[in-house]
């Protein structure tokens, strides 16, 4: 995906819910796209499977390749194609994702001929049971004539998941599959789609607002603010060196199972409505590292490579007075922040 | 904080009840049982009951923090709404301030209702959308016929400043506040009486996470300031580590642990609360490949509740004794630390 930018009109002006973002992913890769609500990584991801709607929504600018192909110039037919074949998605919540008058084995086996018109039914029937045992469903055999309604949160999100792998897809575009979920079923559902990941080596992109969902799952973390791309790495040195106050003012802010703290960090101040972003930085009115310098609200700070390799990137001017190694298990998180950034 | 000095010293009238010494027992839960009918046929007829709640007991002090965390369906809410006597408990005791509310008609419960208050998960659907901030945080003093309208209308702006709004505030609608803003509006109504406890029930849940660290971090300063007692209902463990001192591990209607913070977090005995533990997720990817029990299968349904252990199903220590007995909440080690399990121990996975 290159410079993707999507504008949706409405009654209160226009709102740029993706401001030229950028990002890419490899076979067998999982990617964290985090962001707090409203910060355009649904969209984002939206606009990959041709399904912003048009209008109110305008994508102005950018391309998203998909082995070489742009999306975005496909047509509707060869888009069609490609979901639920070569990419697909799996979204927050399944109960609604899924059909409720047809049953589960019949959606699945639906996604399974819709793009191999010779199977049969009862090879595809064979399939479905091989797909939902898969995913940990329990007497799939007899449970394929069951309708959504009779089937848990959990169990329906194992369901779409069966669904997303059955065609083994190159893509697999994660909308925040586990938030719904209470935590020991999001335990078993992110084993699963752990598993189902090795078997296809999809590439994975992973929508989340959960940094402890993206420190079980990522290899790499793009971090969005405001609609914008502010940090690109490693998850480890997401996670341990981040270079962006925002990322950092993250961390800072969540309470920890492991641990006692101290304290917490909260960022101050809201997130803006993306009728009004900031101008110059987005994240300068609620940011510690600024200290009233004008370059923040005067120039946007382009995406720069902090490392000479490539792999990390920040979108601050200020990136290198940020503190060293964050040592985000002990309480000297709190400490760090302090010192680095007051 | 910008707020100035603790705003609720001061009596609101001569009536006003005494605060309560730091450490002094305020609120106790006997035994309390929430049953809902299930009706069905043509008629309607009862044909079996919900054990929402069965059978819980807990204690609340003076300025403490007790944190009930379990998943959902296990009856936290419910209990928190039969505290409150937002609903009638089918049997049990609550007893605030050595007063059995647990029978008191609405009329004697309003006098309670001063010293205890709640605040709910999402307050744009809690909160009155078609009321101003100051009718909402004003609201108790009406129904209370407390204050005239000026000192009504300083006191709200007292308490918006406490809460880290702006007495500006006063004259905008919900819709006009993003969450967690709103969220300090309802807090800012549950501390217009001056209460002893607030009943917290998901406080955080619905905020992004900068916002819920703004919220967790007003709650620790009101606590401190005004000598709150606070019992904090939360799915999410991490920020129940955070905020309590002490913890209630509630599964399917019952309190399966309960200990200090440490002790549960630590050195967890109860194969759910270690199951529990060890699904939470760690944002520290270093820490990825932690060995972890995890729970088996999903949760029972309330109406039907397994015989003997209510977590049988899904553990893996169960045996015939579990289908039969249900485990008491004891304190088995002698550590002050009860937990409901015929097998209780310690693992070496749960270290903090």
């Amino acid at each position: 995906m290159r410079d993707l930018s999507v504008e949706f009109h409405t009654s209160g002006g226009v709102v740029g819910a993706v401001d030229h973002v950028s990002y890419e992913v490899r076979p067998g890769e999982t990617l964290a796209v985090v962001g707090e609500s409203g910060c355009g990584k649904t969209v984002t991801s939206l606009a990959v499977l041709g399904l912003v709607p048009q209008p109110p929504g305008r994508i102005t600018s950018g391309e998203i390749r998909f082995e070489g192909e742009d999306l975005l110039r496909a047509s509707p037919r060869e888009l069609r194609r490609l979901r639920g074949s070569e990419i697909s998605m799996i979204f927050q919540d399944p109960q609604s994702s899924l059909n409720p008058v047809f049953t589960i084995g019949q959606q699945i086996a639906g996604v399974l001929r819709a793009h191999d018109h010779r199977l049969s039914a009862k090879a595809a029937q064979a399939r479905v049971v091989e797909l939902l045992t898969g995913v940990g469903i329990p007497d799939a055999r007899e449970r394929v004539a069951d309708y959504p309604h009779q089937w848990s949160g959990g169990m329906c999100q194992r369901a779409m998941i069966a669904m997303a792998m059955a065609n083994q897809p190159k893509v697999l575009i994660a909308d925040e599959p586990t938030t719904a979920l209470d935590v020991t079923i999001q335990a078993q559902v992110l084993d699963v789609l752990r598993e189902a990941q090795r078997e296809t080596g999809a590439a994975t992109v992973l929508i989340t607002h959960d940094l402890a969902v993206v420190a079980e799952m990522a290899d790499r973390v793009a971090v969005m603010y405001a609609g914008r791309i502010v940090e690109t790495g490693g998850v480890h040195t997401i996670f341990h060196a981040p270079r962006h106050p925002y990322t950092l003012g993250l961390m800072a802010s969540l309470p920890r199972l492991d641990t006692d703290l101290r304290q917490l960090e909260p960022i101050p101040g809201q997130p803006p409505t993306l009728l009004r972003v900031p101008p110059g930085c987005p994240f300068h009115p609620r940011c510690r590292l600024r200290n009233g310098r004008h370059r923040c609200v005067e120039e946007v700070p382009p995406l720069v490579d902090v490392e000479g390799s490539g792999r990390h990137t920040s979108a601050c001017h200020f990136w290198p007075e940020m503190p060293g190694e964050v040592d985000t298990v002990s309480e000297r998180i709190g400490v760090d922040l302090g010192a680095g950034l007051r | 904080m910008t707020t100035s000095a603790p705003a609720t010293s001061h009596a609101l009238d001569g009536t006003a009840p005494q605060r309560a010494r730091a450490g002094e027992e305020l609120l106790r839960v006997e035994d309390l049982v929430v049953h809902f009918p299930i009706r069905s046929g043509p008629l309607l007829r009862v044909t079996g009951q919900v054990h929402a709640v069965d059978g819980v007991s807990l204690v609340l002090a003076a300025g403490e923090t007790l944190g009930l965390v379990g998943e959902s369906g296990c009856g936290k809410s419910t209990l928190a709404l039969a505290i409150m006597r937002l609903l009638d408990p089918t049997s049990g005791r609550i007893v605030f301030r050595g007063n059995d509310i647990s029978t008191y008609s609405r009329r004697r419960l309003r006098s309670i209702r001063r010293g205890i208050q709640i605040v709910f998960q999402d307050p744009h659907a809690s909160l009155n959308p078609r009321m101003t901030v100051q009718q909402i945080v004003g609201e108790p003093f009406e129904i209370h016929r407390l204050l005239d309208r000026g000192q009504r209308r300083a006191r709200v702006a007292e308490l918006l400043e406490l809460v880290g709004l702006s007495p500006e505030h006063a004259r905008r609608y919900p819709h006009q506040f993003s969450g967690g803003q709103l969220q300090r509006v309802g807090i800012a109504r549950a501390l217009a009486l001056d209460p002893q406890v607030l009943v917290l029930d998901e406080p955080v849940s619905a905020l992004d996470v900068s916002i819920q660290a703004q919220i967790i971090t007003l709650l620790q300063e009101l606590q401190e300031r005004l000598g709150l007692a606070y019992l904090f209902i939360s799915h999410d463990l991490s920020v129940v580590r955070h905020i309590a001192s002490r913890v209630a591990v509630m599964y399917l209607g019952s309190i399966v642990e309960t200990g200090e913070r440490r002790a549960i977090y630590q050195q967890p005995t109860h194969p759910y609360t270690q199951a529990l533990l060890a699904a939470v997720p760690i944002p520290d990817p270093s820490r990825r490949d932690r060995a972890r029990p995890l729970a088996s299968g999903e949760l029972p349904t309330a109406a039907r509740p397994p015989s003997g252990c209510r977590f049988r199903t899904r553990c893996w220590k169960a045996d015939d004794r579990c289908a039969c007995e249900p485990p008491e909440l004891l304190d088995r080690f002698g550590h002050g630390h009860p937990s409901a399990c015929h097998y209780a121990a310690t693992t070496e996975a749960a270290e903090g």
